[in-house]
Formats: C-alpha cells, sequence, structure tokens
C-alpha cells in the first residue's frame, strides 16, 4: 500500500511539475497532491469492508484497512497544515478564528466555506487513527469503539462537499466530478449489496415456532465447518456444522463485531474472517490464554429440522453441541 | 480453481493459493488504478496562471516612493519612441498578508525623514504577471536600502481620468493574484485574499475584456482612501463594480464605494 501510495504521488508531482512547473508552488503541489491522494484512499478503504463481505478472498485486504486509514488520516493532516499555512497563517488573525471566519457564506451552498468541512472531517479521522490500536478497542469496548469507527462515512460525506464546494468550483475538467460520482456510485453500491446479502443470509424462509424454539433449516443446508446466519428477535445467531455437530453462538466477534457466521470451524474453533480471532464453538470461549467470549444459545433437532431458541445464554455458557445423526 | 473452503488467517505463514493469486490481481488492477488516476487528476487541474514570484531571491529597486495612490515605486524604464520618458509603478507590498503602510511608516521613523516623493532603494521579492509588477518587502525592516533627494522633480504623466463605468469580474488581493499563489482568485483561494487584504493589501479588481485578454482595477474609495474592511464581503465572487476610472501610469484605478458592488453570477469568468 505505502508503494502505492509513493507512485501516486510519484505520478501527480511529477506530471504536475512537467505540465505546470514554472507556475505551480511547491506548498500549492504538495496541497493538490496530498489532498487527491487522501481522497482517493478514503474510497479504496470504504470499498474493502463490503468487498471483503461479497468475496471471502479479499478479506486479506481487511487486515490492512487499519494502517491504510491511520496511513490516510496522516496525508489529510498534511493536506490540511500545508493549507492553513497557505490560506489562514501570516494575517492579521489567528489562523483558527480566521478558518471559521474568512468566509461567512454559511447559509449559501455554493458560497458554503469548504474548508470548514474539512476540519471537521479531519478530526473525525484524527479520533478515528488515535483511536485505531486495540487497547483503546478494549478500553472503549467494541460496541463505543464501532459506533465511533462509523463516523467515517460523515467524514466522507463531508470530505465529498469539501471537494465539490471546493476546488471543483475552479475546475473546467470534468474529470474530477466523474471520478468522484464514479467512486460514491462504487461505495454505495458495494455497501447496499453486502447489506442486502447478509439481510437475504439471515432471514428465515418462514418464522415457525414451538416452545420457545424457532426452526430454521436442515443441516444439509449448511455447509461442513461453516455456519448459517439466522436474525431472530433482534439476535444474530451463527449456527456452525462441524465434526458432524451443530452449535450456536452470537454472530458478533468481540474484536471488532466481525460477522462470526462467514467464518470457518480451523483447528477446533470458529474463527472471524475479519482478524482470526477464535472461539470455542461449545461455549463461545476464545481458547486460553484469550478472554474473549459471546453468547451461546440452545439448539435442537427434530426431525432433521435445526431449531434454535433465540434466547441467549450469558457469554461463554457451555452448551453441549448436538449431533447430526 | 478457487475453493469454497479456502479461508485466509492473517497470522498463519499459508495463504491459500486461490487467495494470494486474487490478491496478486488486485493490486495489479491498483497500480493501473493507481496510475490512471494520478494521471487523469495531474493532467486535469486548473490552468494555471503565467505568473512569477521570486521566491528566495530578493532584487534591489531604485525609485521614486509614492504613498498614494497606494504605497508604490515609480521607476524609469527610459524612454519610448518618441523620447517621453517611460515610467512604471511597482505596487509595494508588506510579507505575508500585510500591505507595505506600517512598513513605509517605520523607514521613516528610522531615518527621521518623510519619504513620500524621495528616492529610495528598497530591496525586496519581485512578483509579476501581465505587465504589472509588485515587490514584497521580504525582510521587513531591513528591507530599506537608502534614500536619497530628488535632483530634479521628475515629470510623472498627470493622473488620467478616464470616465465612470461598470465592471463585471472579481475582486482579489493584489499580491497573491499577480504571482504569490496560483490561481490567486477564485473560491478555493478565497480565505486568503480575505486575509490579505483585511492585512491592508491591495485590492484589485480584474474582468475580462471582449477580445479575451484581462484588465485590472486598483480598487479605492470615492475619496481615493484604502478600501479593505469594506470591501472583504465581495472578495472572490463574482460581481458588478460601477466608479470613477482614473490613469495612473501603468495602472488603472476605479474609486468607487460598497454601495456600488453588487455581487452577481457573472458568467465566463
Amino acid at each position: 500500500m505505502l508503494g502505492l501510495m509513493v507512485l501516486f504521488l510519484a505520478i501527480f508531482i511529477g506530471v504536475s511539475l512537467a505540465l505546470f512547473g514554472d507556475k505551480i508552488t511547491g506548498e500549492t503541489l504538495i496541497i493538490r497532491a496530498t489532498g487527491a491522494l487522501a481522497i482517493t484512499m478514503l474510497h479504496v478503504i470504504l470499498i474493502i469492508g463490503p468487498l471483503a463481505r461479497l468475496n471471502k478472498k479479499f478479506l486479506p485486504l481487511l487486515y490492512n484497512r487499519r494502517h491504510l486509514g491511520v496511513t490516510m488520516f496522516l496525508v489529510a493532516a498534511i493536506h490540511s497544515v500545508f493549507s492553513i499555512l497557505q490560506f489562514h497563517s501570516m494575517g492579521d488573525t489567528n489562523v483558527f478564528v480566521s478558518l471559521f471566519t474568512s468566509n461567512g457564506d454559511y447559509f449559501s451552498l455554493t458560497g458554503f466555506p469548504f474548508q470548514t468541512l474539512g476540519f471537521f472531517a479531519l478530526i473525525i479521522l484524527f479520533l478515528m487513527a488515535a483511536t485505531s490500536h486495540d487497547f483503546w478497542l478494549n478500553t472503549l469496548s467494541p460496541k463505543i469503539w464501532k459506533t465511533l469507527h462509523m463516523f467515517v462515512y460523515l467524514a466522507y460525506a463531508m470530505l465529498l462537499f469539501h471537494v465539490m464546494l471546493g476546488v471543483i468550483q475552479l475546475e473546467k475538467s470534468p474529470f474530477m466530478v466523474i471520478l468522484l460520482g464514479i467512486g460514491m456510485i462504487m461505495i454505495i453500491y458495494f455497501h447496499l449489496k453486502a447489506g442486502y446479502r447478509q439481510a437475504k443470509m439471515g432471514k428465515l424462509r418462514e418464522k415457525i415456532e414451538l416452545a420457545g424454539f424457532v426452526q430454521v433449516c436442515t443441516p444439509e443446508e449448511i455447509d461442513e465447518n461453516r455456519a448459517r446466519l439466522v436474525e431472530i428477535n433482534g439476535q444474530s445467531i451463527a449456527i456452525f456444522k462441524y465434526e458432524g455437530k451443530l452449535s450456536a453462538i452470537n454472530n458478533f466477534c468481540k474484536h471488532q463485531n466481525g460477522p462470526l457466521s462467514e467464518g470457518k470451524f480451523v483447528d477446533g474453533c470458529i474463527t472471524c474472517p475479519w482478524h482470526g480471532y477464535q472461539y470455542l464453538p461449545d461455549n463461545g470461549s476464545s481458547p486460553p490464554p484469550f478472554t474473549e467470549k459471546v453468547s451461546t444459545y440452545h439448539l435442537k433437532l427434530i426431525d432433521n429440522e435445526i431449531w434454535v431458541n433465540p434466547n441467549p445464554e450469558p457469554e461463554g455458557t457451555h452448551i453441549d453441541a448436538i449431533l447430526i445423526s | 480453481m478457487a475453493s469454497k473452503d479456502d479461508f485466509y488467517i492473517g497470522y498463519l505463514p499459508h495463504v491459500p493459493q486461490p487467495i494470494a493469486k486474487l490478491i496478486r490481481f488486485s493490486v495489479g488492477i491498483m497500480i493501473i488504478g493507481v496510475i490512471i488516476f494520478a494521471l487523469v487528476l495531474a493532467t486535469n487541474q486548473w490552468n494555471l496562471q503565467a505568473n512569477d514570484f521570486e521566491f528566495g531571491k530578493t532584487t534591489e529597486l531604485t525609485g521614486v516612493l509614492q504613498a498614494t495612490p497606494v504605497p508604490n515605486l515609480i521607476i524609469d524604464n527610459g524612454q519610448d519612441i518618441h523620447g517621453n520618458p517611460l515610467y512604471q509603478s511597482v505596487l509595494l507590498i508588506g510579507l505575508g498578508k500585510f500591505g507595505a503602510d506600517s512598513l513605509v511608516q517605520h523607514f521613516e521613523n528610522q531615518i527621521k525623514t518623510p519619504l513620500n516623493q524621495t528616492q529610495v532603494t528598497l530591496k525586496g521579492t519581485l512578483i509579476y504577471s501581465d505587465g504589472k509588477t509588485l515587490l514584497e518587502l521580504t525582510d521587513e525592516e531591513n528591507a530599506f536600502v537608502s534614500s536619497s533627494s530628488l535632483d530634479s522633480a521628475i515629470s510623472l504623466p498627470p493622473i488620467q481620468k478616464i470616465g465612470k463605468t461598470e465592471l463585471k469580474g472579481e475582486m482579489v488581493d493584489s499580491k497573491c493574484y499577480f504571482g504569490v499563489m496560483n490561481p490567486g482568485h477564485g473560491k478555493p483561494h478565497l480565505s486568503c485574499a480575505v486575509r490579505c487584504v483585511s492585512g491592508g493589501i491591495p485590492p484589485v479588481f480584474w474582468t475580462k475584456k471582449a477580445d479575451g485578454s484581462t484588465d485590472y482595477y486598483l480598487v479605492l474609495g470615492k475619496n481615493g482612501e484604502a478600501v479593505q474592511q469594506e470591501v472583504l464581503p465581495y472578495i472572490a465572487e463574482p460581481a458588478c463594480i460601477t466608479g470613477e476610472i482614473m490613469m495612473y501610469l501603468d495602472w488603472k484605478i476605479i474609486y468607487t464605494d460598497t454601495d456600488n458592488i453588487k455581487p452577481m453570477g457573472c458568467s465566463g469568468l
């Protein structure tokens, strides 16, 4: 990824110098090159998630997403620092006061002070980068951490407007608008497709209940060492088939809420597709010395039909796997 | 052939071949994508102006300092083909986003002599574009080199009245527009232009002529006073401006007030 970034910067700066070297200043070139790189990187970052959900073979890219996010923040920070220096420093007002007051058209769409949008987006990216380490994931809890990191979509929206209401208003070439539009459509498309697929995967054909248990499917409908996702009463349940047995645990990995139902039974453990966190299928606990635990669910096999009780047992509760005879 | 059972775990040394193959293919696609993106974005940048800012290089200029209409240095450029003296007005600008008024004041305090209409040598960084020249007094207090009284008064052509007119164009700060920034106009540059004009840099109104060339007008108040804070709402936006036009050496000046500046959605800018 670092190599790709260097390649991008080398081409952008090299071509700009070749075409406009006598006209463009070093500061302007840095602002443009880092701005273009940051928005390109953000598109890649946002597409990796749904792409890996749609095709498991893209999962290795997911392992790089966090590093890519932190690097993207650093690139955006360089863009911001140079922009503030160029447009607001060495003047008669504090740079941050200038940032918010030099353009007062807050109630105009085309005149809106686009730099403020970039500033707030950078704050979000900073919070995400600063809390990207697993220490903060554990300290804040996966739920809060994940919620915080969902703000990347707000940052993306602000950055889209930052570009559209800023530099694009001076551009005569349609290419930047076209590229941004294609990028936005791709992000929306992949997210909708991944979301639709997940909703479809967890949906029951028909909800049949019996004594607190809900009918799901037959064992043959689940691949060996894989799971079937089922969404019942707000519970997201992954039913795994392995070694001639069935077990059910909560779908969300304790690490980053990764979808365990898209994982695999490997070396005696259910393994999360995102970062390889593991859980024992019969008690939802990570093997020692790890301490992560998820809820478990009771299963029944009646007339070759799997039935699940959607009321979760406390995290780490042992439930005997049921045998597929 | 990819197997449905392939599963990637980052911390394991072995990567299933189909996955490794797809990732290698994806990296190839990304390299091509990066090359295309960088080329398209770099080659489709705004057509930058042919400005010059001699950053890092200082030049000494000798001429007659004029405090009005804006601080400027009148340079003797020899004679035209009819033997008439040719003078050029070089606008004086401060370092950063400031005008030169306070620096000129400082020089006068330093040598305890008024400098208006005396011969001075100043050191600074040249900014020039489209026939207009400005001198940034980069070393601030040390930009003043020497002064001497004039042997004989120079015969400047009188400020020539052209008449009242309406212009359509954009008000910018003279320093960035003529070279320090590129582009030094339009919305992306608005904040910087506001800071510059607020700091005392003379505002300039540029307008497109019928033949496609550009005309520039220094903007002053009705009575020739500097206008800075008053015009900030109109900076870097298409506007119409009405006022009296005068010719001062190689500069046109428009004398106006804020009642005669109207924001507008001009086309063709």
